[in-house]
């Protein structure tokens, strides 16, 4: 470790003929060059996928310094000195300020201010990493997170360096003493076939005519020699040799170390520098050619098992926001919904509920099915996906119901406010990184995804929605209006409920079944269905025997959610269990309030029913 | 009331029976899944056609050796490896005249030092230089080593089918040339 | 007779004691699931869903068994006394049904499975399981078993004979989960094999059962001089220890109950896939061959592919580096209701189907 930041350290000096002179918003047109693939987390996906995956954790949004992406990663890439320089990094910390030796009264820091104090620092960085990650306190984790977005941004700005321009340019009177052939800008790569050449001559020149210049010159290419040897990090190169098959491709570098580049390669990689060297001269045409001509030879690589189709759909997907403009629509229905409601009387209020929702809708099942056809499985796999897919469920249930019903306001409503909670769920998850993720060897079964994952989420859709109809009955029932009609209407989707849940459960069962043999293990995620299952049964029970009454079955209804809530999300805090996606901070905090906030509503709405009831009863004896 | 207990017990032994039947020892199907998961390619790159001058001047293409492997070393006088590997590349050139081409492509820096190298070696070796099936060729600018082949470590040794096809990249001395399991190999996989 | 028995079975049905029961089971199934956090699956489950009646304190609460029995009871009851054919109630009976059946299902399980795990390293065969909890000390005879006893019923002071010698075992210390450490140099005189080399102290027990090494040491009295003395076994060291008792070679061992298989499982390549690029496996998968007898095929057995013969079913579970090199290691499974909840699941579904049909029919019409 202490070797790589080392040179890390270094190269951020000795790379790149200093900033090009690019201006603020790049004019080029970044289109093409979005589409070229990569390898990265186990998957070929379109650099726009990778740039805004580097975006999200170096600034937790989409976007770095206000420019798209794909134009940060295309300067880190082309123009790395200029990106080393950008104050990309917020530090609020003072603790980790002052342990890294940065000035206090900052707040915004550049790779090459951060990089030196990392160094310095990185026993002690090695001696937190050493220990089990639960026990890191609040510092300590910023302080590995910097150093990890820190050297993943250094592996970034690095991973061309050999095909820019030196910092260093040869010596002029080495140049014409060699008869080297001159350019306009000497890579590492163009001088490596004079290697020899030059070492001879410098070793045979007498100790006084060895100049700093040449010194340094030196010095520039061992250090860039050294410091290929890091993980591979930027995989663009398809493998070319069969030998080569395990369908791992590698990064420019270590593909040419490692002798695995070839005549394909070769050509590839030229291409590329034509896209350093027009992007550096910010020549559009150029641009515009050198990344069509590189798209299409990553394209006829005979091994990659690129799929151009998937690889436009996804560069699509990342930049049609789909999901972005649904949770606005959503919005924009809610606040309509909440009007329709407030003034039944004015019809238009309807029209425009349903005119956003219908549009929501289809966007985001649009976006379901661009994310089914990308990744070549069903929509629900991960916790996001989930959230996703109960969205869709969710609202489309409540639009359907809609149809069927007189007072259409109330559905519409709900169709929106569920739209929007859970488009606002997604969102906050998408922030962990890419969503677009492949998937360990359990989960690897279109089958069952298809199957026992489906129904249970569309289960949870269902209770949802389902709860949703209890709590807007209960407020109802609270302001004094007659509900009966309404908790009739709760029975049937409450009923729906109770056949997904418990057939996705069993299913459930039968896929452990198959895959570990035992039908039911009592693992978390297991309990968790069961649990709603349970609850279900009991309200459906507790309802035709009469222990529940009408406020009963709407409270037990509406606590509903509370239920799903903790099954669904619970589950990841418990972090046991083969079923669990992922340990995510923020959702015990973010469930603890959803539990009390519900437990008040449905608590006050209870309460209120039961005094009036009282009331009137006090007022029919009098 | 017996309806129900009729059809529980049924049902129940019906499970049972079915479940019997189906845990009976009998030979469980074969289930059709390949051996192996990585598939072998069959498309295979086609060589570049090069314009190749050799030490001796004589001009020719790739494209020239057409139905006998092409055996592509890149040397250099000053690389230890390549110093065993030439020899055992000779050795093997010798015993297939007809149906292997060894091109020796050095990278050095002048022709000097591939003189020097060749006076260095044995007098077998040094015999077999003259085999109508090897040659060595000087690419001191590594146009075609580094630009085409995108070689940058000596040694590497390309393995190109009688197809002119790009087969196999040995990476530097990792192989035996000489050896019998080699030629064969060889001879088996690229020659058709 | 028969009305008695009726009219037991009517109270027997009551829909009080489903909703009540049901409550209580969800509180258990919270509990039991959080606690899975401290106490791990294994012993949650012991503790909370299999048990009949465990302690809160003083207190004693009924258990997951119970609870379940009791409502399995109801549901039996409902089922048999007060479920009369209609064509409007069909719905409702058929999943009732259905839920009795995963209930038998999970009787003959509960009752009937064995469960098990073998760790083969390619090119081996075996045709033992070992059971994933249970534990035990073996002695054997010229490798005839003759005695075994389970490690949670050994305690400190015990004396175990060896049959029909005058050798005898003063058991010093039982550990469930030991930790080890090297002898001191100045305590291993009168020590024997490993506990020569390392000394077995108790540690807590770790959540993963799976984890935890069990073993015991005893002292050894009455045989020969040399072979009297302090001995140690662990499962975690496959040593074993001998004795020597005139003609007759006793050997002893602290190792996971062995079940024999009917047949032999051979295991020809282990393979993983990774996801390109990454530590993540997108496959596990193990080419083996199935002898029984004279007769021998092979198979494949990969996540979500499990082999099923005699009975017996046969998962990818996990793999393991072990000296004899890559090994897959295989859960093994015996269970007579596995059937069960693939009916019962379309049972419950079909009823539901039909409930939630039916009623939508009988509302229009209405």
């Amino acid at each position: 470790m202490n070797k790589f930041l080392l040179i890390g350290f270094f190269i951020l000096f000795l790379v790149g003929a200093g900033a090009c002179s690019a201006a603020r918003a790049t004019p080029l047109d970044m289109q093409v060059f979005s589409m070229i693939p990569l390898q990265h987390d186990g998957r070929v996906k379109p650099l726009e996928s990778f740039a805004r995956h580097m975006a999200l954790r170096l600034t937790g949004t989409t976007s770095v310094q206000g420019r798209p992406a794909i134009d940060f990663l295309a300067e880190a890439l082309f123009d790395p000195t200029r990106t080393a320089e950008r104050p990309l990094f917020t530090i609020r910390n003072p603790e980790i300020k002052s342990l890294l030796g940065l000035p206090e009264e900052e707040k915004h820091f550049s790779l090459t201010v951060l990089l030196p104090g990392l160094q310095k620092e990185q026993k002690t960085i090695a001696a937190i990493l050493a220990r089990d990650d639960k026990s890191w306190s609040h510092t300590e984790r910023a302080l590995i997170t910097l150093y990890e977005t820190a050297s993943d941004l250094r592996d970034l700005v690095k991973s061309l360096h050999f095909i820019l321009p030196l910092r260093m340019p040869l010596p002029e009177f080495v140049r014409a003493e060699l008869d080297i052939p001159a350019s306009e800008a000497d890579t590492y790569l163009d001088l490596k076939r004079y290697e020899e050449k030059i070492s001879t001559f410098v070793r045979a020149l007498p100790e006084e005519q060895v100049s700093d210049d040449l010194k340094l010159f030196i010095l520039q290419l061992s250090l860039i020699e050294q410091s290929g040897d890091t993980e591979p990090f930027f995989r663009i190169m398809p493998p070319e040799w069969p030998l080569n098959q395990g369908q791992e491709w590698l990064s420019p570098w270590i593909l040419i170390n490692s002798g695995m580049g070839g005549p394909e390669s070769a050509a590839y990689l030229d291409l590329w520098k034509d896209m350093a060297v027009a992007y550096r001269a910010q020549d559009t045409r150029a641009w515009q050619v050198a990344t069509e001509a590189a798209y299409q030879k990553a394209l006829s690589f005979k091994n990659s098992g690129v799929s151009p189709r998937r690889l436009v759909l996804e560069t699509r997907y990342q930049q049609w926001n789909l999901l972005f403009y649904s949770f606005v629509l959503f919005g924009i229905a809610t606040a309509c919904g909440a009007a329709a409601l407030s003034f039944p009387r004015v019809a238009v209020l309807r029209y425009l509920t349903a005119g956003a929702l219908i549009p929501a809708v289809g966007l985001h099942a649009t976006a379901l099915c661009m994310r089914v056809m990308i990744l070549e499985r069903p929509p629900v796999s991960t916790l996001y996906e989930s959230v996703l897919f109960v969205s869709l469920i969710c609202v489309a249930t409540a639009l359907v119901f809609a149809l069927f019903q007189k007072n259409k306001s109330f559905p519409l409503f709900l169709a929106a406010v569920s739209g929007v909670i859970f488009s606002f769920l997604s969102g906050y998850l998408a922030k962990d990184g890419d969503t677009l993720q492949v998937l360990v060897a359990v989960l690897n079964t279109n089958f069952w995804l298809a199957t026992h994952v489906t129904v249970i989420t569309a289960g949870y859709g269902l209770c949802v929605l389902t709860a949703m109809l209890a709590h807007g009955a209960l407020l109802m029932k609270a302001f004094g209006k007659d509900v009966s009609g309404l908790t009739r209407k709760v029975w049937a989707p409450a009923l729906i409920s109770l056949l997904l849940t418990s057939v996705g459960t069993i299913l459930g069962g039968v896929w452990a079944d198959q895959s570990w043999g035992r039908f039911w293990g009592w693992d978390p995620k297991e309990n968790g269905a069961l649990l709603i299952v349970l609850w279900l049964v009991w309200v459906v029970h507790g309802k035709i025997s009469g222990h529940l009454k009408e406020t009963g079955f709407l409270v037990s209804v509406a606590l509903l959610n509370v239920i799903v809530a903790l099954a669904w999300f619970g589950v990841n805090l418990l972090s046991v269990g083969l079923h669990s996606y992922g340990f995510i901070s923020g959702i015990a905090w973010g469930l603890g309030v959803f539990c009390t906030v519900e437990a008040v509503f449905v608590g006050v709405c209870g309460a209120v029913i039961k005094r009036k009831s009282y009331l009137s009863g006090v007022a029919t004896c009098v | 009331m017996r309806v129900n207990i009729f059809l529980l017990i049924l049902v129940v032994a019906g499970t049972l029976a079915v479940t019997y039947v189906l845990n009976q020892p009998v030979r469980p199907t074969v289930q059709e899944v390949p051996v192996s998961t990585i598939q072998p390619v069959e498309a295979y790159p086609l060589a570049p056609d090069l314009l190749l001058t050799s030490v001796r001047k004589e001009t020719f293409h790739l494209y020239d050796f057409k139905g006998k492997i092409i055996l592509v070393n890149f040397w250099a006088s000053w690389c230890v490896p390549c110093v065993i590997e030439f020899p055992q590349m000779l050795a093997l050139a010798e015993k297939e005249p007809d149906r292997l081409v060894f091109l020796a492509v050095s990278v050095d820096a002048s022709t000097e030092n591939i003189e020097r190298f060749i006076a260095r070696l044995d007098d077998e070796s040094r015999a077999r230089l003259n085999l109508p099936n090897v040659h060595i060729i000087h690419d001191p600018d590594k146009k075609i080593s580094q630009d085409v082949f995108q070689t940058v470590r000596y040694p590497e040794t390309l393995v190109i089918g009688s197809d002119l096809t790009l087969r196999e990249k040995i990476i530097g001395a990792s192989e035996d040339f000489s050896s019998e399991e080699f030629r064969a190999r060889l001879m088996e996989k690229f020659h058709e | 007779m028969l009305k008695k028995l009726h009219k037991i079975g009517i109270r027997l049905a009551r829909p009080d004691i489903l909703f009540f029961c049901l409550p209580w089971l969800m509180v258990l199934l919270v509990v039991g699931t959080v606690a899975q956090r401290d106490l791990g699956l294994f012993r949650a489950e012991q503790l909370f869903f299999s048990s009949w009646v465990f302690w809160w304190g003083p207190l004693p609460l009924p258990g997951g068994a119970l609870t379940l029995t009791l409502i399995f009871i109801n549901l039996c009851a409902k089922f048999i006394f007060k479920s009369t054919w209609s064509w409007y109630k069909s719905g409702v009976i058929l999943t009732h049904f259905g839920i009795l059946l995963l209930f038998i299902g999970a009787i003959f399980t509960a009752t009937t499975a064995e469960e098990g795990y073998m760790t083969i390293p390619e090119g081996w065969e075996k045709s033992v399981i070992q059971d994933y909890h249970k534990k035990g000390f073996y002695i054997f005879k010229n490798e005839q078993l003759i005695a075994s006893y389970e490690i949670s019923d050994l305690v400190e002071g015990q004396h175990i004979v060896l049959p029909d010698t005058p050798v005898s075992l003063h058991i010093r210390n039982v550990c469930q989960n030991c930790s080890f450490a090297p002898t001191p140099e100045n305590q291993k005189a009168g020590k024997h094999g490993l506990a020569e080399k390392i000394t077995l102290t108790a540690r807590p027990l770790n959540p993963q059962n799976e984890a935890n090494m069990a073993g015991i040491t005893f002292d050894v009295k009455g045989a020969e001089e040399d072979e009297n003395g302090f001995y140690a076994s662990t499962e975690a060291a496959p040593h074993a220890i001998h004795i020597s008792v005139k003609e007759d070679d006793y050997r002893l061992q602290v190792q996971r109950e062995e079940r024999p298989l009917p047949f032999t499982i051979r295991l020809i390549d282990f393979q993983r896939d990774f996801h390109p690029g990454t530590m993540m496996a997108k496959a596990y998968r193990s080419d083996i061959e199935v002898l029984d007898g004279e007769a021998h095929w092979p198979a494949h057995i990969s996540m979500n592919h499990p082999l099923r013969y005699k009975g017996y079913t046969f998962f990818q579970s996990s793999f393991a580096q072990t000296p004899a090199g890559e090994a897959t290691i295989l859960a093994v499974v015996k269970n007579t209701g596995w059937l069960f909840p693939y009916i019962a699941s379309i049972v419950i579904a079909c009823g539901l189907l039909l409930h939630l049909a039916i009623r939508k029919g009988r509302s229009k019409y209405e």
